[in-house]
């Protein structure tokens, strides 16, 4: 499925949850009508890591991960597949060599999204902070 | 990989970047609105320019102190 890869404007964003809140940014695309990708990255030491990628746009969405259990790697998709993929990578024999950081990073470099650069860290005017604490409201 | 970002935030050790094709104050104005419809509206919002030693630090404080998060713009947009 071809996906828009103008991006015109872009915006980060990123949270210390553990989950990275990701109802919040659905509830957000569907509400609003915008196109949301999530790249979800371990370190390569983590005991169970997982990989998953994420975009939601108003025609389409769509989930890869691969994560390990406690014996054995999974692996899930679901929707129709971006342009942008190389779905050669799902027939792979071992499952951590369907997604993982190499294959998500090469995803959101055609989408527009290098995060490996130094620059994708740095804003461009002034960024937003929000913080709450808990129990206070 | 990732330039001065150490994975290693909290318990699950994922690191999660998520990237909304829209203006960052388009980004403020909605987000907030969603937030308050939850009724979230003792959220503090502070104004700064970041770098990655900056998001960094965000992404290494437990949620359970207090609860973060940061959207800017960043440097590097691909124009396609």
């Amino acid at each position: 499925m071809e996906t828009s890869k103008h991006h015109n404007e872009l915006t980060v964003f990123i949270n210390n949850f553990s989950d990275g809140w990701v109802t919040l940014l659905n509830n957000y695309s569907i509400e609003y009508d915008r196109e949301i990708t999530m790249a979800t990255l371990s370190d390569q030491s983590t005991v169970y890591p997982i990989y998953r990628f994420y975009h939601r746009d108003k025609f389409n969405e769509r989930f890869i991960q691969t994560l390990k259990e406690v014996n054995s790697w999974e692996f899930y998709q679901r929707g129709q597949p971006l342009s942008i993929e190389d779905e050669s990578n799902y027939n792979k024999r071992r499952i951590v060599d369907r997604l993982n950081n190499s294959i998500i990073e090469n995803y959101m470099q055609k989408l527009g999204f290098d995060y490996t650069k130094k620059e994708f860290w740095l804003s461009k005017g002034e960024a937003i902070e929000y913080t709450f604490v808990l129990g206070v409201s | 990989m990732i330039p001065n970002i150490k994975f290693n935030s909290q318990d699950n050790a994922a690191l999660i970047i998520s990237c909304i094709s829209a203006e960052i104050n388009a980004v403020e104005k909605e987000l907030m609105e969603l937030l308050v419809s939850f009724g979230d509206e003792w959220l503090k919002k502070k104004y700064r320019l970041v770098n990655s030693k900056q998001i960094e630090n965000i992404l290494n404080e437990p949620d359970f102190r207090s609860m973060k998060f940061l959207i800017w713009k960043p440097q590097n947009i691909t124009m396609n």
